[in-house]
């Protein structure tokens, strides 16, 4: 009786853990999913989803031209780029084969983010192969554990903050992944250093490098390559100062490069145009939301973090989440956002998935009731942690059938974005998300499409260029792209910008029609739009109001497409 | 580095960060007659900042 109701109580041991790790896989194989439909849907959208991906579009299609982005606003067509060139550069063959097409960012930017996922797996994989390794010297080596390293990776993806913004036409997560290459192979060169007692140069070059390019990539990517060198400087000071001195000098000599190439347009787009205020509410307000969005693995993470530094040595990790987190404070610029935690999220994932590690080995020692506890309460855990990240398109039946399941609502009701046009009452948005209500997220329709293809057949009737916030429609017709708003504001705020040639063309309406979305230009340019451009069309796509306006006093009153 | 010197280095910054932030007063540059609230919370941090410095000195040599 005793043995029968040991071996059941063993099969219940066995059985419980596999049956939650199978469930905490599953909910994060399901997010990926999602993922990849809505990346799907975006490849497939002609327009900006997001402002600014069509100035990325810009870049990236000067650079196929051989051209720099960073240039002269006070001159037609005003427009300059204010991110550094790597991921645009990385972008143009698939611009010189396919011409200058949204997915075609969308699609490296996408790749990165898997990239980036892998890297997080492989970095808790080779944790647990190490530690095995090292407790089991002279056996077979460790397996690792697959399903947490699996979660890990697919947890950077599950995020809703990666998920919003990785396949769009922005270099933010692009970044993210040079930064955890970075940060992953430094962990493994220092861990085969100290194994072996030797130096291994070439592999902190190839580190390095990864640096380098995160750098050029995003100017966020500074704090991780503080981190760096902290852990560098930490573990081995001399050393750390011999590879910051080079280090510094190359990211110096390659600045003032394009800066002379530019005529000194680099440093006044890429610097002063970033010279922002910070709004602390915003800080304040996505903290919170991140924090109660990726609480789990925050918490152990930073948990996780407190133990090194007392019990052990701080990993690179330990500094990268820590350096991540702070940095994430930018996140309260106006202009930045959500996208600025993506990389605390990276180290705190990492940081979670050797955790969990630890405590696995840990329980594997105290016999089986603790192995039993630790299986069971770590994929709960991971459980927890997906379903605060919920987000899931309802657009189908099927999705919205398993939204329902989940007891998760199947859609939301929002307002449309409006800034040039009257308010609009709520609508029914087929897209649920746990941060909230989202402008990022919910697959385009094709109703947007052929909202952006209405706002094109009106810049059409007119002859010239739209002055247009966004590029898309330019884009779409083979015509200039005129402005980038946002870095106009910027350099505006920053007294850095002569706005009188913009001002003569508007107010001499040079151009047939001005789209608007959000109004971001500086306000004597939206003053001059008032007083020489009427609204004459409204289109709505992707929650926003357009408002489509052409000269005052002209008698060609658009005809709205197809009336 | 050990976790002493650590500690130190965490109580240095601590240090620089509150005379840094005083600071930021003698040059004019706070708008707020007084502490103002960014700078209530950055001494906060600073305090924090030392207080994690003096407790990992008892960790000795061990290494960071």
């Amino acid at each position: 009786m005793k043995k029968s109701l040991q071996a059941a109580s063993g099969k219940w041991h066995a059985a419980i853990p596999r049956l939650l790790i199978g469930l905490a896989l599953l909910a994060f194989v399901g997010y990926f999913i999602v993922y990849l439909i809505y990346a799907a849907n975006l490849f497939q959208f002609p327009f900006d989803y997001d402002q600014g991906e069509g100035f990325e579009l810009m870049d990236t299609a000067l650079f196929s031209l051989g051209e720099w982005p960073y240039r002269n606003n006070d001159v037609y067509p005003f427009y300059s780029s204010n991110y550094p060139p790597l991921f645009h550069v990385i972008t143009v063959p698939l611009v010189w084969l396919f011409g200058p097409k949204y997915w075609t960012g969308r699609l490296v930017s996408f790749l990165g983010t898997l990239v980036t996922a892998a890297a997080i797996a492989y970095a808790v994989k080779k944790d647990t192969k190490r530690r095995r390794g090292a407790e089991r010297r002279g056996e077979k080596k460790g397996r690792g554990r697959w399903w947490l390293s699996a979660l890990t990776g697919l947890g950077f993806l599950a995020s809703n903050y990666v998920y919003h913004v990785g396949p769009l036409f922005r270099q933010h997560m692009f970044m993210v992944m040079f930064e955890t290459l970075a940060v992953v192979l430094l962990a493994q060169v220092v861990a085969r250093e100290e194994a072996s007692g030797r130096d291994n140069n070439k592999g902190l070059l190839v580190v390095m490098f990864l640096l380098l390019l995160a750098g050029y990539t995003k100017q966020l990517a500074y704090a991780t390559v503080a981190a760096v060198f902290i852990f560098l400087f930490l573990r081995q000071p001399k050393r750390a100062v011999m590879w910051a001195v080079p280090f510094a000098a190359v990211t110096g000599l390659i600045f003032l490069w394009i800066n002379a190439a530019t005529d000194g347009m680099w440093l006044l787009n890429t610097v002063t145009a970033n010279i922002n205020p910070f709004i602390p509410g915003q800080a304040i307000g996505l903290f919170r939301q991140w924090f109660t969005l990726h609480t789990v693995i925050i918490i152990a993470a930073a948990l996780f973090a407190v133990y090194q530094l007392y019990f052990e040595r701080l990993s690179v990790y330990t500094i990268w989440f820590v350096a991540a987190v702070l940095n994430s404070v930018t996140a309260g610029k106006w202009g930045a956002g959500e996208s600025y935690f993506a990389t605390a999220i990276a180290a705190s994932l990492i940081l979670t998935g050797l955790a969990f590690n630890r405590l696995l080995d840990w329980s594997q020692n105290r016999g089986a009731n603790w192995q039993f506890a630790m299986l069971t309460i770590i994929p709960l855990l991971w459980l927890v942690q997906a379903d605060k990240l919920f987000h899931m398109p309802t657009h189908t039946p099927a999705l919205a059938a398993i939204a329902n399941a989940l007891g998760q609502p199947t859609e939301v009701w929002i307002a449309p974005q409006t800034s040039c046009s009257a308010p609009r009452p709520p609508e029914r948005i087929p897209y649920v998300d746990s941060a909230g209500v989202s402008l990022l997220g919910r697959p385009p329709s094709r109703a947007d499409t052929k909202a952006g293809i209405a706002i094109t057949e009106l810049v059409a009737q007119g002859e010239t260029a739209a002055f247009s916030e966004d590029a898309g429609f330019n884009f779409y017709l083979g015509r200039d792209i005129v402005t980038n708003p946002t870095q106009l504001l910027n350099l505006y705020n920053n007294n850095a910008v002569d706005l009188t040639k913009m001002l003569t063309m508007l107010d001499e309406q040079a151009f047939d029609t001005v789209v608007l979305r959000a109004q971001f230009y500086p306000p004597e340019v939206l003053n001059m739009i008032g007083q020489r451009y009427e609204t004459t069309n409204l289109v709505q796509m992707n929650g926003f109001v357009y408002c489509v306006m052409t000269p005052r006093g002209s008698k060609s009153i658009i005809e709205p497409p197809g009336g | 580095m050990t976790k002493k010197q650590l500690g130190h280095s965490f109580i240095f910054l601590g240090i620089f960060l509150i005379l840094a932030l005083f600071g930021i007063d003698l040059l004019g540059a706070g708008k707020f007659q007084g502490i103002g609230p960014a700078q209530k919370l950055a001494l906060t941090g600073a305090g924090a900042i030392i207080l994690v410095g003096l407790s990992l000195l008892p960790r000795g040599d061990r290494p960071a």
